[in-house]
């Protein structure tokens, strides 16, 4: 356990890739280096009886791929469906699992060390979703913990 | 070999067209059915008795045999006692691809086996005489040549075959110096005049009394006997073949008993395939004492499942759940088969394409004793066939490898060219969507590769125990769902308004009232449908219900199931889900789920 957290540590000492993203007008990041791909795919069938932020699911190359609203999760509100709409495609815990956003926007480079704690509460959304907020010449970007987005509440 | 090397040439190449010839004539045969065109089924079966009398002549026993063997089937089907049907083409197709290679190796090697082409063969010889008459296709019956220490050898069963063609057997004794060479004829139209008259049975050459060059050259002989059936009487048969009396002798004592009436050796039309169809009635009943005995070691558990102490509890479950077991590996059992068993189709359809599109094809298997699940072979035969195709249309070789391996949790098929010539220029193949979405549906996956030595190869990788679940797709609001097969009773297509009553909510069926389970209720908020073209009468338990679903005509899919995704596990309506081979995505519905939610049936 140990070791895992000096690691990371160690990991969020350096440098990282930001992709930003949209979710309910929120600029939203997370580290590149986890994203598998980014789609726009949007033939999502959905799936009956399951909880709301589940959008439904994908079939991404032979791959049954769950695709998860952010904005429902983080408990946004619902955004307007457009043309911008993304996947992206991430994989955790050895599943693939799509999130749905509004827009990517650019790739920012950033430093951990300049990475600020959440607070506990960032635009309405719980801070327990976010790494941390990183300040952009003129704006915020928060970090997602994909972790713990995509960590399924309804097994807790 | 004792024929000059300009004659065998002459085989080879008369050998190979007639092959490519005969592939072509199966393949339309096949495409017939039931209804034979027995003049092309008598076409195919003349031209692979000229092989065979060729080969006896060259002393190729090898060729001689396997075509004996592919005679032996075709003289079935040309007798109406077969249906060629795809399996037999198929066994007959690959003792051909084996002639085929044995004559292209005709003067280098020796060392090519055909037991497994003879095995095939044989059994479907076998299978179609009734039991007493089994015997026949192996027995042999020693036929003395007179003045001379050798003998025919001849299965019973060609002894029969050849009695059919014509009431008399003769031994004809030729010298091929005399009656052939110094009549400037060739050997291989010498045994066509012979076959003009009768029907060649066996043939064979005198090696022993060649003996040596020196006396070869005091006087040249090469004795050659044939063992013929002929409906010509003696006397006839010495005047059409101009030959003397000692020339030709009639086999009467060793065949005496071929020679009485004799019973109709066929078997009923009813079943045509003999033990390939028996082979699959008796499945079912040998199984059924397997499961009988799981069932009783089941009820036993269960039985004592509620009163067990709690010290006892984990035994029984143990004992479940081994009983479960034994019953998911003997239904795995069951389907499982040797992969080239059925891959074989591959080869028959890439040759189909290939006889269209005027070029050679060749695919050399190599899957040696993999097993696999055959419902999953099926569905691999059209995409593997497209993507070889498309190989081919590479341009860069006509000979491909289909090599299979098997691993801890997959089987990766790899296909390559036999000829690696090195390539400059990285070439990828363009898999068409519609083959890449049959694989997928397997839940497999297809890699392509370049290398500059070895050229292109293609890895498709098939998981090895995928769970497969057998089931009835239908679609409801939108949605494609998998009905388990076990839980489905009925399918009601023809529906009027008097079949409903209570709003929807119950269905007549079998003269009584069942409930109905609402699945649109789930996703589209109305508590029951009435206006579904189809109702899926189902079984869980002892409960049975109705389920209304929006395909008129709800078809079978072995659907290759995917766990869940974690966030779905929750999900008590979906057990699984699946792919269709149009990438569409179904879900496999937890029937127990949809039983518990049926309402109690209201008094009539």
């Amino acid at each position: 356990m140990e070791v895992n957290v000096s690691t990371q540590k160690a990991e969020k000492d350096g440098k990282v890739d930001l992709a930003t993203f949209y979710v309910s007008g929120a600029l939203c990041g997370m580290d590149i280096l986890k994203i598998q791909e980014i789609n726009k795919n949007m033939e999502i069938t959905s799936v009956p009886n399951s909880p709301d932020y589940v959008v439904g699911v994908l079939n991404m190359r032979g791959r049954i791929v769950t695709i998860i609203d952010v904005c429902q999760k983080l408990g946004l509100p619902k955004s307007d469906i457009t043309s911008t709409r993304r996947n992206i495609i991430v994989n955790s815990q050895n599943e693939y699992i799509g999130l749905l956003v509004d827009k990517v926007a650019e790739v920012v480079p950033a430093e951990w060390r300049k990475v600020t704690p959440p607070p506990s509460n960032v635009r309405g959304v719980q801070g327990k979703y976010f790494e941390g907020v990183y300040k952009k010449e003129n704006a915020l970007i928060a970090i997602l913990d994909i972790e713990e987005v995509l960590k399924d509440e309804s097994v807790t | 070999m004792l024929i000059d090397a300009e004659t065998i040439d002459v085989y080879i190449q008369e050998t190979n067209q007639s092959l490519l010839d005969i592939e072509k004539d199966l393949l339309t045969l096949e495409n017939m059915g039931d209804n034979i065109d027995i003049s092309l089924a008598k076409r195919i079966y003349r031209a692979m008795h000229i092989i065979k009398n060729g080969a006896a002549l060259l002393s190729v026993p090898k060729i001689k045999e396997l075509s004996q063997k592919i005679e032996n089937v075709l003289g079935l089907i040309c007798a109406g006692k077969l249906v060629p049907n795809p399996e037999v083409i198929n066994i007959l197709l690959q003792g051909i691809d084996r002639l085929s290679q044995l004559t292209n190796q005709i003067d280098t090697r020796d060392d090519m086996d055909i037991d497994e082409q003879s095995v095939l063969l044989t059994g479907l010889t076998s299978a179609v005489l009734p039991d007493e008459e089994k015997r026949t296709v192996t027995e042999v019956r020693k036929i003395p040549i007179p003045d001379s220490q050798h003998s025919f050898h001849i299965a019973e069963f060609n002894l029969i075959q050849g009695l059919d063609q014509g009431n008399n057997i003769y031994i004809l004794i030729y010298d091929l110096i005399r009656d052939v060479q110094k009549k400037n004829n060739t050997p291989l139209n010498f045994v066509r005049f012979i076959q003009q008259h009768g029907e060649i049975i066996d043939s064979l050459i005198d090696i022993q009394t060649v003996g040596t060059l020196e006396e070869y050259r005091k006087a040249p002989n090469m004795p050659y006997f044939v063992l013929l059936a002929s409906s010509l009487s003696q006397d006839q048969l010495i005047k059409a073949l101009n030959l003397t009396m000692q020339q030709v002798h009639q086999v009467n004592t060793t065949i005496a008993d071929l020679l009485q009436p004799k019973t109709e050796l066929h078997h009923s039309e009813k079943q045509p395939l003999g033990t390939f169809s028996q082979r699959q009635k008796s499945l079912p009943k040998r199984n059924k004492g397997v499961f009988n005995s799981l069932w009783c070691e089941l009820y036993f558990a269960l039985d004592h499942f509620n009163s067990a102490s709690s010290e006892d509890l984990a035994l029984f479950k143990a004992r479940i759940q081994s009983v479960l077991d034994g019953i998911g590996s003997y239904l795995n059992q069951e389907n499982k088969i040797l992969a080239s068993k059925i891959l074989w189709k591959i080869n028959r359809k890439t040759r189909d394409h290939a006889y269209q599109s005027n070029i050679q094809i060749n695919v050399d298997f190599q899957c040696g004793s993999i097993m696999m699940d055959k419902r999953i072979l099926h569905r691999l035969i059209n995409p593997l066939t497209v993507i070889i195709i498309k190989m081919i249309q590479t341009e860069i070789s006509t000979q491909i490898i289909f090599k299979m391996i098997e691993n801890a949790t997959t089987i990766d098929i790899c296909l390559s060219f036999a000829d690696s010539t090195p390539l400059k220029q990285e070439i990828l193949l363009e898999i068409p969507q519609s083959e890449e979405k049959q694989i997928q549906a397997l839940d497999g996956k297809i890699i392509q590769s370049f290398d500059t030595h070895k050229g292109l190869s293609i890895k498709i990788t098939i998981p090895r125990n995928p769970l497969i679940i057998p089931g009835y797709c239908v679609e409801i609001d939108n949605q494609y769902y998998l009905i388990p097969q076990f839980n489905v009773i009925d399918v009601i297509t023809s529906i009027d308004q008097n079949m409903w009553r209570a709003y929807g909510a119950e269905f007549f069926y079998k003269a009584a009232w069942i409930p109905v389970a609402s699945l649109s209720g789930l996703s589209s908020g109305r508590l029951y449908s009435q206006d579904k073209p189809a109702v899926v009468i189902c079984n869980v338990g002892t409960r049975c219900f109705g389920l209304p679903v929006d395909s008129p005509e709800p078809f079978k899919l072995n659907g290759v199931c995917h766990p869940l995704s974690r966030h779905l596990e929750a999900n008590i309506l979906i057990a699984g889900n699946c792919l269709l081979d149009d990438g569409n995505i179904v879900f496999v519905l937890d029937m127990g789920f949809l039983s518990s939610q049926l309402q109690p049936i209201a008094d009539s």
